[in-house]
C-alpha cells in the first residue's frame, strides 16, 4: 500500500516537482474569472514560448524533448555501467521503481513512454520577476492526448484522496477559457497541446493572456533578449564543433536577464567590488567582474556520445575591468595561460594568467579593511621567511604572470612504510623575470625554508629535513627529504609529513617549486623531451584539466581514511560507509576527464566551458 | 547467602546511607520472588556500569544474570574481544590522528563509548580521563592525548599501581602539569604535589615537606620528543624521606612509597564509589571498608571493586536510583543508544563543550567537579538545545532511518505509547501522575508540530532525564 500510495504521488507530480521544490511560496489561482470571451478559439496561435512569457522574466530556458535525453547513446552506455547497476539496485532506488510500477499499472501508461509524449515538442522553463513565479511548459504529442491524460490523472488523484477519506485535493478555475487546476504546491493547465505548470496563479494569468492577446509585451521583446541575439551566443548556441562528432546534439540552452538578478539580490558580496575572501578574488577575481557589469548570461548543454560539455558565456568589454583586475586579465585583456606540461597520470594540470605581485601590491583595491589587515600581517611574516626580501615586490614580482599548477597521484613503494593519509604531490612551475639574479636568491631562499622548517619541527618533534642536490641533464634541482626514526616503528604507518619532499628545480628561465622530488624530476623529463608541447592555446585565459581515473586512484588508496570519516560524520556503521564510499567512486569511475576552459574570445565575450568526458565501456 | 537484605521497595525513601550496614550492602545481591531481575535493575546497571542499555542490551540482560552481564560490560576482560571493532576503531582514530586535531579525538572516544562490546571498559577510561585530568588545550598535541587515552583503557580496571606508575611517565600528563623539565637545582613541585593530593591520598595526608621531597625524586624525569627521558645528571641523588619512609632514591620508589600509604586505597574507592553509587551523601570509612579490604586482597585491582559495586545487594536494591545527575557525555550516548540512533560524532563532540564536558578538555587538572555542578541555568537550557539540534541533525538517524520508521518497527503507534516508551526507557526515576499530566500539556503547545519530537524536546527539560 505504501508503494502504491508512492507510485501515485510520484506519477501525478513528476512534473510539477521542479515548481514546487524550486520557489516553495504557492498562490492560489486567481479567485476572479473573467467573462468567457471568444478569444478562448486563439489560443497557442504562435508555437513559440517567448511569445508567452512576460517581459519580466529573467531565466529562459528550452530543454531538449524527454525522448532525446533517452534515446541518446550517452543513456545506453550509462545503464550498462557498473555504477549505474549498482544504485539501479540499491535499496532506495528499488522502493522508488516498486512505486512507479504500481502507479504505471494504475493509470496504464509506462512511465517513460509518458514523459516522451508529455514533452516530445520540448520543455521550457521560466522565471518571472514580477510574480516571483517559475513556470514549465512542455509541448506535448497533441491536444486530444493531453487533455484524455489530464483528465485521468485528476481522476486518478480524487480517487486516491477518497479512498483516505481526505477532502478533494484538486481546485479548479476558469480563466479566459482556459480551465486551471491546483493540487498542493502546483498550478496546471492545458493550452491547446501545451502544458502548463506554475507555482503562482498570476504567471498562469500572464501567460494565458500572452496567448490570447498578442498585443501585450513578451519575453521576445524583452531588451535584454536582443543582446542575446548577437556573435557570441551565436557561436554558443551552435553544436559542440570541437567534438566534431555527427552525435553531439544540444539538450539545454539558457539566458540569464543578469541585470535584473544583480538589481533584485543587491549589493551583496557576489557583486561586491572590495572581496572578502582572498581565494575567491584569486580564482574568479576577473570573472566577477564581468558578473558586475554584463547584461546577460547565456548556456548550453551538450551531449555526444563521448561526454557532456556545458558552456556559459558573457558578453565582456575592457573598461569592466577596472584598473585593479588588469593582474587577472593582463593588460588589454591580453593575458593568456601558458601551455601545461603533458604528465602521465597528472590529476590535474592547470595552465592560468595572474599577475600575482600586481594582485598583491594592489589588495588595498581589491579587498576589504579584514583581508587588508591579514595581508599585512601575512607581508611581514613572509619577508621574514624570505630573508628580508619584500614578498610583493621581489618575491612574486620575479617571475612571469603566465603560471601552472600540476598535481600527480604519488607512488609509494609496494609492502613498504607509507603515509597513513597519502596525498597528491603538486608542482608550480613559473617564467622567472631574470633569471641570472633570481636562481641564486631562490636557491639561497630555499635552504634557509628548510632550516626554518627543521627548526620549528624540532620543537614541536617533528620528523627533520635533509637537504640534497641532483641534476636532472644540466639542471639543478634541490630538495629536501624527511628523515625517518630509527628507533620508531611506525606502526600506523608514516606521519602525513613523509608526503612532501620539498623540492626547488631551474629548467632555463623556469623555476618550479615542487612537493615531491619524483614530481619535479618528471617535470623536467617532459620538459626535456621533444614531444612537449609549447606555445600557448589561442584566446585561452584558463584552461584546467582533470584526469578523473587519476583522481579516483588517489581517493580509492586513502579509501579506509575515508570510510572513517564517515562513519564519524554521519554515524554510519562500518558497511554503511563502504557502500556510501563506493558508490562515490563508482560515480567517478563513470567519468575519464574533464575540462574547464575560460577563454575572452576576440576580447568581447568572456566563455567558461566545462567539459566531461566519459569513461568508455 | 545471608538473609539481610536492603529492603528494594522502599529503597529509595527509606534508608540513609548512613543507615546501611556495610556487610549487607557489599554482598552480591540474589533475586527472590519480591525483588526479581527486571528491566529496571538492568537498565540501572547499564547507566551505572556503561553508557545506557541499548534495546539489544537489555534483551541480553533480562535473559541472564547481573553478574553475566558484568561480564558482558567488561569484555575484554574475559576475553570476548572484540577483534573486529578493535581493528574499525583503530582505523577511525589512524583518521582522525592524521589530521592532528585533538578536538575529534572526542569523535572516535564517543565512537568507542557507543559501539564498543566492553563499554563498562569505556567507562573506566572516562573515569581515570577525570582522575588524571590531562586538557589537549594545553598539550596541543593529539598524539599524546591518544597515547595517553590508551593507556587509561589499558589500565581501566587493571592494577591501580601500574597506572600510577604509567601516568607518571606519560608525556601529555608531564606536560600539563609543567613537568616536562625537572632539574635537581629547581625541582617542579606541580606533579609530586597533584599525585599526593588528588591522584592517590587527598588533602590532608602529606605535608608540604612530603611535596618538596618527592618533587626531589622526581628531578631528572623528563620529556623529550614526545617521550618520557630519565636524566641521571639532573637527578637529585641526595636521600629523601616521604611520609615517614627514609633513604628513598629513585621516583619510582617514591611513587611505590605514596601507593603504600594507607590512605590511598580508601581515596581511590571513595572516588569509584562517587562515580558509580551517588553523588552524595559522602559515604562513611565503615561502608566503604569491606571495599576497601578487597580492593588490597586482590592486589589494588579496580575490576574487583567495580564489580563488587555493580552486582552489590546496594546497587541492585536500586538504592542509587536517581541519586546521580547524568554527566553531558552519559546523558548525550544514553539517550542516543537507547534510542537506537546514530548521528554524526564530531558534532556531536562539539556540542559537549557548552554542557561543560568536552572531551580530552578537562576544565582542570582536578577535573570535572560532577554531581550537582553538571546543572545550572546556562547547561540545562543547553541540554535541551543538544536534543533539539540532535534530533534537527540530518545525520541522525534511529536504526538506519527516520524517527516514525523506527516508532513503527518498535510498534508505538500513538503518542501515549511513546510517553510510556520514553518513561521506561530514558527515565531513571518515574514521572508522577502530575508530572505526566504537564508533559502531555507541554507536548500539545509545543510548537514542534511533530509530537514524537514533541515528546522528547520536552521530556529533555524535564529535571528527571538529567537522573541516573
Amino acid at each position: 500500500m505504501v508503494l502504491y500510495q508512492r507510485g501515485l504521488v510520484f506519477f501525478c507530480r513528476v512534473l510539477s516537482l521542479g515548481v514546487s521544490c524550486l520557489l516553495p511560496t504557492t498562490r492560489a489561482w486567481p479567485q476572479e474569472t473573467p467573462s468567457p470571451s471568444v478569444e478562448v478559439a486563439n489560443h497557442v496561435e504562435s508555437e513559440n514560448p517567448r511569445d508567452w512569457l512576460p517581459n519580466s522574466t529573467v531565466l529562459y530556458a528550452q530543454i531538449a524533448p524527454v525522448s532525446e535525453w533517452m534515446e541518446h547513446p550517452l543513456r545506453e552506455w550509462l545503464v550498462e555501467t557498473e555504477a549505474f547497476k549498482k544504485i539501479w539496485r540499491s535499496p532506495e532506488v528499488m522502493k522508488v521503481r516498486g512505486g512507479i510500477t504500481v502507479a504505471e499499472f494504475a493509470i496504464g501508461y509506462k512511465l517513460d513512454r509518458l514523459l516522451k509524449d508529455l514533452t516530445e515538442g520540448g520543455v521550457y522553463v521560466a522565471i518571472d520577476r514580477e510574480t516571483k513565479g517559475l513556470v514549465v511548459l512542455t509541448k506535448t504529442k497533441g491536444e486530444e492526448w493531453l487533455s484524455k491524460y489530464l483528465e485521468k490523472a485528476l481522476d486518478y488523484v480524487r480517487k486516491d484522496a477518497k479512498s483516505k477519506n481526505q477532502p478533494e485535493p484538486i481546485e479548479s478555475a476558469q480563466y479566459r477559457g482556459i480551465e486551471g487546476y491546483k493540487l498542493q504546491n502546483g498550478i496546471f493547465a492545458a493550452i491547446g497541446p501545451w502544458l502548463m505548470f506554475t507555482n503562482q496563479g498570476e504567471l498562469a494569468k500572464a501567460v494565458i493572456d500572452r496567448t490570447v492577446d498578442p498585443g501585450l509585451p513578451t519575453l521576445r521583446q524583452a531588451r535584454w533578449t536582443a543582446i542575446t541575439d548577437t556573435t557570441w551566443v551565436r557561436g554558443a548556441s551552435g553544436t559542440n564543433q570541437d567534438r566534431g562528432t555527427a552525435t553531439a546534439s544540444r539538450l539545454v540552452n539558457f539566458e540569464v536577464d543578469l541585470a535584473t538578478v544583480r538589481s533584485v539580490i543587491g549589493q551583496n558580496d557576489l557583486f561586491s567590488e572590495q572581496a572578502k575572501d582572498f581565494g575567491a578574488e584569486l580564482i574568479l577575481g576577473g570573472v566577477l567582474s564581468v558578473l558586475r557589469n554584463a547584461p546577460v548570461v547565456a548556456g548550453s548543454l551538450d551531449m555526444d556520445a563521448s561526454g557532456i560539455s556545458i558552456e556559459v558565456n558573457a558578453p565582456s568589454e575592457e573598461p569592466w575591468f577596472a584598473e585593479s583586475r588588469e593582474y587577472y586579465v593582463g593588460p588589454s585583456v591580453s593575458g593568456r595561460a601558458p601551455a601545461a606540461p603533458k604528465i602521465v597520470d597528472s590529476i590535474a594540470t592547470l595552465g592560468t594568467y595572474r599577475n600575482l605581485s600586481e594582485m598583491w601590491l594592489r589588495a588595498g583595491d581589491l579587498f576589504n579593511q579584514n583581508v587588508n589587515d591579514q595581508l599585512a600581517q601575512a607581508d611581514n611574516t613572509l619577508t621574514t621567511l624570505f630573508s628580508g626580501k619584500d614578498f610583493g615586490t621581489d618575491i612574486l614580482g620575479a617571475i612571469e604572470p603566465e603560471l601552472q599548477l600540476i598535481a600527480k597521484q604519488q607512488s609509494f613503494p609496494e609492502g613498504g612504510l607509507h603515509p597513513t593519509v597519502q596525498l597528491p604531490a603538486f608542482a608550480f612551475v613559473a617564467k622567472l623575470k631574470k633569471p641570472e639574479v633570481m636562481r641564486r636568491e631562490l636557491k639561497r631562499i630555499f635552504q634557509s625554508f628548510v632550516g626554518f622548517l627543521n627548526i620549528t619541527g624540532a620543537q614541536e618533534a617533528q620528523p627533520q629535513l635533509e637537504l640534497s642536490m641532483d641534476r636532472v641533464g644540466d639542471n639543478p634541482v634541490y630538495f629536501a627529504e624527511y628523515v625517518r626514526d630509527a628507533d620508531r616503528p611506525y606502526e600506523n604507518g608514516l606521519p602525513i609529513q613523509f608526503n612532501f619532499s620539498p623540492t626547488l628545480a631551474f629548467l632555463g628561465d623556469q623555476v618550479i617549486l615542487a612537493s615531491s622530488v619524483t614530481l619535479a624530476r618528471e617535470l623536467l623529463d617532459e620538459s626535456l623531451s621533444p614531444s612537449q608541447a609549447k606555445g600557448s592555446p589561442p584566446d585561452v585565459h584558463t584552461l584546467l584539466r582533470l584526469d578523473a581515473t587519476a583522481l579516483r586512484a588517489v581517493l580509492e588508496s586513502n579509501e579506509n581514511a575515508m570510510i572513517a570519516q564517515n562513519m564519524l560524520e554521519k554515524g554510519h556503521s562500518r558497511a554503511e560507509a563502504k557502500r556510501e564510499i563506493e558508490t562515490l567512486l563508482g560515480i567517478l569511475s563513470l567519468f575519464r576527464s574533464g575540462t574547464v576552459e575560460m577563454s575572452f574570445q576576440n576580447k568581447a565575450s568572456l566563455s567558461l566551458r566545462v567539459d566531461a568526458m566519459i569513461e568508455s565501456k | 547467602m545471608s538473609e539481610k537484605r536492603i529492603d528494594d521497595t522502599h529503597a529509595r525513601v527509606s534508608h540513609k546511607l548512613s543507615e546501611i550496614d556495610p556487610e549487607i550492602a557489599w554482598q552480591a545481591w540474589q533475586p527472590s520472588p519480591e525483588s526479581p531481575w527486571n528491566g529496571e535493575r538492568a537498565r540501572l546497571l547499564f547507566r551505572r556500569g556503561g553508557f545506557g542499555a541499548s534495546p539489544e542490551d537489555l534483551e541480553y540482560a533480562l535473559k541472564h544474570s547481573p553478574s553475566q552481564v558484568v561480564d558482558r560490560m567488561l569484555g575484554d576482560f574475559v576475553g570476548k574481544r572484540n577483534d573486529e571493532f578493535e581493528r574499525e576503531s583503530s582505523q577511525i582514530a589512524s583518521s582522525v590522528r592524521a589530521g592532528g586535531d585533538a578536538e575529534r579525538l572526542g569523535a572516535w572516544w564517543l565512537h568507542r563509548m557507543l559501539h564498543s562490546p566492553s563499554p563498562l571498559v569505556e567507562k573506566m577510561t572516562l573515569f581515570w580521563h577525570g582522575h588524571f585530568a590531562t586538557g589537549a588545550d594545553k598539550v596541543t598535541d593529539s598524539e599524546l592525548m591518544y597515547a595517553q587515552n590508551q593507556l587509561f583503557r589499558t589500565h581501566a580496571l587493571g592494577d591501580f599501581r601500574e597506572l600510577v606508575h604509567a601516568i607518571s611517565k606519560d608525556a601529555a600528563m608531564l606536560i600539563y602539569l609543567d613537568s616536562e623539565s625537572n632539574r635537581k637545582a629547581h625541582p617542579n613541585e606541580n606533579y609530586a604535589r597533584e599525585l599526593m593530593e588528588l591522584f592517590c591520598l587527598g588533602e590532608g595526608n602529606y605535608s608540604e615537606h612530603d611535596v618538596q621531597e618527592l618533587a626531589r625524586c622526581f628531578t631528572g624525569w623528563e620529556v623529550r620528543r614526545k617521550m618520557f627521558r630519565f636524566n641521571p645528571y639532573q637527578h637529585d641523588s641526595g636521600m629523601k624521606s616521604l611520609l615517614g619512609t627514609k633513604d628513598i632514591e629513585s621516583g619510582e620508589a617514591a611513587i611505590d612509597v605514596v601507593l603504600r600509604h594507607a590512605e590511598m586505597p580508601f581515596f581511590v574507592v571513595e572516588k569509584l564509589f562517587r562515580f558509580l553509587v551517588c553523588d552524595e551523601p559522602r559515604p562513611s570509612r565503615s561502608l566503604l571498608q569491606p571495599l576497601v579490604n578487597r580492593f588490597i586482597e586482590s592486589g589494588y585491582k579496580t575490576e574487583s571493586v567495580v564489580r563488587q559495586i555493580l552486582e552489590s545487594e546496594l546497587m541492585l536494591s536500586l538504592w542509587p536510583v536517581g541519586k546521580k545527575i547524568r554527566s553531558p557525555v552519559e546523558l548525550a550516548v544514553n539517550l542516543i543508544r537507547g534510542l537506537d540512533a546514530t548521528t554524526n560524532l564530531d558534532r556531536l563532540a562539539k556540542a559537549l563543550k557548552p554542557l561543560g564536558q568536552a572531551l580530552f578538555f578537562p576544565p582542570n587538572v582536578k577535573g570535572w567537579d560532577g554531581g550537582r555542578a553538571w546543572i545550572n541555568s546556562s547547561t540545562l537550557i543547553g541540554r535541551s538545545n543538544f536534543v533539539v539540534d540532535l534530533l534537527g541533525d540530518g545525520n541522525t538517524r534511529f536504526h538506519g532511518g527516520a524517527l516514525d520508521e523506527w516508532l513503527k518497527s518498535q510498534r508505538i503507534s500513538s503518542l501515549d505509547g511513546w510517553m510510556e516508551w520514553l518513561s521506561d526507557s530514558l527515565l531513571a526515576v518515574p514521572l508522577k501522575p502530575d508530572e505526566q499530566l504537564r508533559w502531555k500539556e507541554q507536548i500539545s503547545s509545543s510548537t514542534n508540530t511533530n509530537h514524537w519530537r514533541a515528546a522528547l524536546i520536552t521530556l529533555s527539560r524535564n529535571a528527571k532525564l538529567q537522573l541516573s
